[in-house]
């Protein structure tokens, strides 16, 4: 049989401009590549510099997207609807909270400024695209893109054995879920003759533009299987999730925080792409699994995150447990999943990366041992604005109303109830009832009286200080007056149904 | 532009985070605290202005300023919106009006006080909350309001949390309030279930098609009613509001006299289309104020607390506000609240003045012949005085005459009961002329009874007689807005509020002027004045002797009431004694168990899960594969 795939002729202008925000960032990493040799003094503040430049003015190019957007370009390969702009949106405010807490932590750790922002700004521009990417062949080349970047992060301070190791570990492991992922992909490309999303959607749905026996071919279940496990690595969901904890205690901090939110953001939006809308389809296949990994995912993080000593091991399994109740959302698959997610790491990333802030702080200010839960006792007392915002995070990652994370969770949870899941919603909330335990010993151990009395910390650095700022804002503003945002996400969500002919 | 009204809010709100998160000195509190207030006043001022602009229709005088869409939950949401119409305007002016001159004399009256600064923020964020309280156009955001003039009442009333009866007082006070909290709560999720919108609007245009004197308006109407009942100290959950004096004396001008408590008024007025549904709910309300008024003031009779007195007083005045309301002429009640805001907030202040003068001496008995050391307190507390007993021509009359005529206007038409709630109103005026009287004889005349007392006695700076000054004025002439039998100016402009929406209850309009309820209550103000004048000017009886009058009956007034005794056998004990019970036999060797258990439990897995964590990247491959193998598998035996 002949595939007739009509593609264009050649790129005009308006391709290159449904990727401005890609191209934006990517300008920026080559300025910092090159700068980086020249900077003379005041290396650190330069690059951060231009690094929030860049953000800035990728993030007006994706505000100006947002209006302008194309459903398809570049020989249909990433499309820049709505959905995807609001990603950016994401990845952007991410990259500036992460090049905001960065400076104090590059100092403290003898970074290569330019070396570091540069890499940052690579890895945002795989997200971007994958964010975007409308081809499984795109999603593949984006997410090795966004990973090598981060696999150079993850073992960026050498001088430390433990970050050498978590990016080596990274690396591998990570590598060894892409071949699944690739696997899958060329089943799914098998089974249907195309990798492009819309296309694959049309095949399944109604059996056009590829042979009818694709929906009963084995090769498709397979695919989807292995996909599934790619996925999954990728967000830390359980049984594919062991590295994440390791590999977020030993990366540098200002890494984790960037990667924790955004990475997890980016694959997801991938990953709603293909099973909510390519797949969708043969949404009673996939649906089964994605349950049992749902649920797994939420017990094994939230139970596990109960014996977590130190602080980014506590982050780590938290933020496996918020990727189930994520995957709770995705397996809804309706229009209001779609905007939970979306919505969700919004949230996601101010209060999570505020409490990784609240880490860098702590490290630059108390060494290796501020990773300790232990070492935050009394810290209401030795620095009670630093305490205080922690508290938010801790508060809002548990999901207490007023904060972003309680809207996050309850439209998550509120998608399932709408698809008639209500076993998973009830699950999800017993396990965030055993994270509030988790959650709020951080703030019993900071409320303890300070064994030493009287000591104060030294100031937070501006930067973090405003970073923690701007993530308590928004971990409020989020809570308090969703409106507007979750307006943003349900346009994103429109838009992706429109393209897809959902309502 | 109507946007004034975002205005009205945002200063208060400014002046409130000023105050509470930067280390200010007290020279800047005392210019922000004020200043932001002031401001607020402003612009309630203008959006009055712009309001009285407007045509004179019952849409044309309000205006629904929606800020953002909130809460959305499936088909029901949630504005925060701000319903700005003659109602909550008046509101906002009294609100920002008196709180200013409460704030400016605060900064003479709280001067060297710890906590300077804690008590700017804490009177700032009251102010805000009050001003949402009556700006929200639905019953969530009125309850916000309503819920933070409790809190912060809680905060005042506990300003001095070093002393334990402050401490006591506050916790009291807010218990009490979140009784009344919870019958607001009951009645807005009713509306939720019966009408599927809880603001003003849906409520007001659904509550209508409800059956006339049906069960459902009776019902939300008396559960609201639990709420304005507990704001307002009225029978029976008014005993917070005597123990309340424990905070600074402007929290009891402001909070405890001239605003907050009066929002249970507001509520009723602004809820009117529920309360006209239900005549059984309205009888409710004004019994409620008549049995209040005359209650609440023979509990004044006896009491030898200056504050507490004004306290038993302020129930009384706003007992006389219920009835207004209760007998669907809401305007009256809402004048009475307007010239009480006044004259009340003047008196608390004069009482500041004295306990400023005194050290803080409460006790009316050890003072007297204070008329020589504090002349300027002496005249404006007289025309407090005069203004609270109605003497004609003073604010007080023309307010409490438009409540006392208003009753009588539909006791005329009405079916008997209403002209009980008349008599005690009557009765009521006479016995304010006696227990004021008393107080102001006590206080400024006959002999010094604690001499070193009066030869310390100092009288209060200019912060403190500006605004005691300004409040004497309006005291006299605020009551000239109407004029019994001539005309009515706030009826008038309120008029267009309680036009908006249908409903089959009573016309909504003032009552005809009546000479003969205006004569009664005049005799009997002047028989009350006679009484007083009589036993307690010159003479300085010592209580004893008064007492021996009649001493059941004094007694009986001294413990006003037992019914705090009744009160704590009744539900503190009991609810203690329970408590203890479960505790003893339920809690400890039960639930206990049961909980830790499942604590322990989690736990246990918690660390047993862990030991996968191996570190080895060889075993966290075999995870992933293992997963893989799982999937891969299911599918493959056909799990399709």
């Amino acid at each position: 049989m002949m595939l007739v795939v009509s593609v264009p002729l050649h790129v005009t202008l308006a391709d290159w401009g449904s990727i401005l925000p890609e191209l934006v960032v990517t300008g920026g990493f080559l300025v910092l590549l090159l700068a980086d040799a020249f900077i003379p003094v005041r290396r650190t503040e330069v690059a951060t510099g231009i690094a929030l430049l860049t953000i800035l003015l990728a993030f007006l190019a994706a505000m100006n997207l947002w209006s302008h957007g194309m459903a398809a370009s570049l020989y249909d390969t990433v499309s820049s609807d709505k959905f995807a702009v609001f990603f950016d949106f994401v990845i952007l405010v991410s990259a500036a909270l992460t090049a905001l807490l960065s400076p104090s932590y590059i100092r403290y750790s003898h970074f290569d400024p330019g070396e570091f922002y540069a890499l940052i700004l690579a890895s945002a521009v795989g997200m971007m695209f994958m964010a975007a990417a409308i081809s499984l062949m795109v999603i593949f080349i984006a997410l090795e893109l966004l990973s090598l970047a981060l696999y150079i992060l993850s073992g960026f301070e050498r001088s430390r054995p433990e970050s050498q190791e978590a990016g080596f570990k990274y690396f591998l492991l990570s590598s060894f879920a892409s071949a699944f992922l690739v696997y899958g992909m060329a089943m799914v490309y098998g089974a249907t003759g195309t990798t492009r999303i819309l296309q694959i959607a049309t095949c399944l749905g109604h059996g056009a533009g590829c042979s009818a026996a694709a929906s009963a071919s084995p090769l498709l279940y397979i695919g989807v299987g292995l996909m599934l496990v790619g996925f999954a690595f990728k967000v830390s969901i359980v049984p594919f999730h062991m590295w994440t904890p390791d590999v977020y205690q030993g990366a540098p901090t200002p890494v984790t925080a960037f990667m924790s939110v955004t990475t997890k953001a980016a694959v997801f939006a991938a990953f709603i792409r293909v099973f909510n809308f390519a797949l969708a389809p043969i949404e009673s296949h996939w649906y089964g699994v994605v349950w049992a990994l749902a649920i797994v995912t939420m017990v094994v993080g939230n139970i596990v995150a109960l014996v977590q000593t130190s602080m980014k091991r506590l982050l780590a399994y938290s933020g496996i447990a918020h990727a189930g109740y994520i995957l709770v959302a995705l397996a809804a698959d309706n229009a209001l999943g779609q905007t939970s997610v979306a919505f969700y790491f919004l949230a996601y990333a101010f209060m999570n990366i505020g409490a990784f802030v609240v880490v860098a702080v702590m490290e630059s200010q108390e060494g290796p041992v501020g990773d300790e839960i232990a070492s935050y006792r009394g810290l209401f007392y030795r620095n009670p604005s630093l305490a205080g915002a922690t508290a938010v995070f801790m508060f809002s990652l548990a999901g207490f109303p007023l904060t972003a994370g309680f809207v996050a969770k309850y439209l998550a949870f509120s998608a399932a109830v709408q698809a008639h899941h209500t076993d998973l919603a009830i699950i999800g909330v017993l396990t965030s009832l055993i994270s509030i335990y988790y959650y709020l010993r951080v703030v019993y151990v900071m409320l303890r009286r300070p064994e030493v009395p009287g000591v104060q910390s030294p100031p937070t650095p501006a930067a973090a200080d405003l970073a923690a700022w701007i993530a308590v804002a928004g971990t409020i503003g989020l809570g308090i007056i969703p409106t507007g945002f979750l307006n943003l996400a349900t346009q994103s969500v429109t838009a992706i149904r429109y393209i897809f002919g959902l309502p | 532009m109507p946007y004034a009204v975002y205005l009205i809010l945002f200063f208060p709100f400014l002046g409130f985070v000023l105050n509470a998160l930067l280390p200010l000195n007290n020279r800047v509190v005392s210019l922000v605290g004020p200043g932001s207030v002031l401001l607020a006043f402003v612009s309630a001022a203008y959006s009055f202005n712009w309001l009285h602009g407007r045509p004179d229709t019952p849409l044309g005088r309000s205006y629904d300023a929606v800020f953002t869409r909130w809460a959305l939950a499936g088909p029901f949401h949630l504005n925060v919106g701000f319903l700005l119409d003659p109602l909550s305007s008046l509101m906002t002016l009294i609100i920002t009006g008196v709180g200013f001159l409460i704030l400016v004399y605060s900064t003479g009256y709280m001067r060297g006080e710890d906590g300077y600064r804690r008590f700017f923020a804490q009177m700032d964020l009251f102010i805000l909350a009050m001003l949402i309280l009556v700006l929200a156009d639905n019953y969530i955001w009125l309850l916000i309001g309503w819920a933070g003039v409790g809190l912060t009442s809680y905060l005042l009333i506990g300003y001095y949390f070093l002393r334990p009866s402050a401490v006591a007082a506050a916790r009291k006070a807010f218990v009490m309030n979140v009784i009344g909290d919870w019958g607001m709560m009951i009645a807005i999720f009713m509306m939720f279930v019966l009408f599927g919108g809880v603001d003003f609007n849906t409520v007001f245009t659904k509550v209508h098609v409800q059956p006339y004197d049906g069960l459902i308006p009776t019902v939300l109407a008396l559960f609201l009613l639990v709420g304005a009942v507990a704001k307002s100290a009225q029978i029976p959950l008014y005993t917070w509001l005597p123990d309340a004096m424990e905070g600074p004396t402007p929290v009891s001008a402001l909070i405890h006299a001239a605003t907050m408590v009066t929002a249970g008024v507001y509520l009723i007025a602004r809820s009117y289309p529920i309360y006209q549904q239900s005549p059984f709910a309205l009888h409710v309300v004004a019994f409620i104020g008549c049995a209040g008024v005359v209650f609440a003031a023979t509990m004044g009779l006896a009491n030898n607390d200056i504050k507490r007195v004004l306290a038993y007083s302020t129930m009384s005045q706003i007992a006389y506000m219920f009835c207004g309301v209760g007998v669907a002429v809401y305007s009256a009640g809402m004048f009475h609240l307007l010239e009480h805001a006044f004259f009340k907030a003047l008196l608390f202040m004069g009482a500041g003045a004295v306990m400023h003068a005194l050290g803080d001496e409460l006790d009316i008995q050890k003072m007297g012949g204070l008329r020589h050391k504090l002349p300027f307190v002496y005249w404006t507390f007289l025309v407090g005085v005069l203004a609270i007993i109605g003497t004609p021509l003073f604010s007080g009359f023309f307010s409490k005459e438009d409540v006392i005529g208003a009753v009588f206007g539909r006791a005329q038409s009405g079916d008997g009961w209403d002209w009980l709630v008349w008599a005690l109103l009557v009765i009521g005026a006479g016995l304010t002329a006696i227990y004021m009287f008393r107080l102001f004889f006590l206080v400024f005349h006959g002999d010094p009874r604690d001499r070193e007392l009066y030869d310390h006695a100092h009288g209060p700076g200019w912060s403190m007689k500006a605004p005691m000054l300004v409040l004497s004025v309006l005291a006299v002439i605020g009551g000239y807005i109407a004029f019994p039998g001539q005309y009515n100016l706030l009826d008038a402009f309120l008029s267009p509020v309680f036009a908006r929406w249908p409903h089959n209850g009573p016309a909504i309009v003032a009552q005809p002027f009546s000479l003969a309820s205006m004569l009664a209550t005049l005799l009997l103000t002047l028989v009350g004045f006679l009484v007083a004048y009589a036993i307690y000017y010159r003479r300085n009886p010592a209580p004893q002797r008064v007492g021996s009058l009649a001493p059941a009956v004094y007694r009986l007034l001294y413990h006003r009431y037992y019914v705090d005794e009744i009160y704590d056998a009744a539900f503190v004990w009991t609810t203690r004694t329970f408590y203890r019970l479960t505790d003893r036999f339920f809690e400890e060797d039960t639930l206990d168990n049961i909980v830790d258990g499942f604590g322990v439990v989690t736990r246990l897995a918690g660390g047993w899960l862990r030991g996968a964590q191996t570190g080895f990247v060889r075993n966290y491959a075999l995870g992933i594969l293992f997963g893989a193998v799982l999937i891969v598998g299911y599918y493959v035996i056909g799990g399709r």
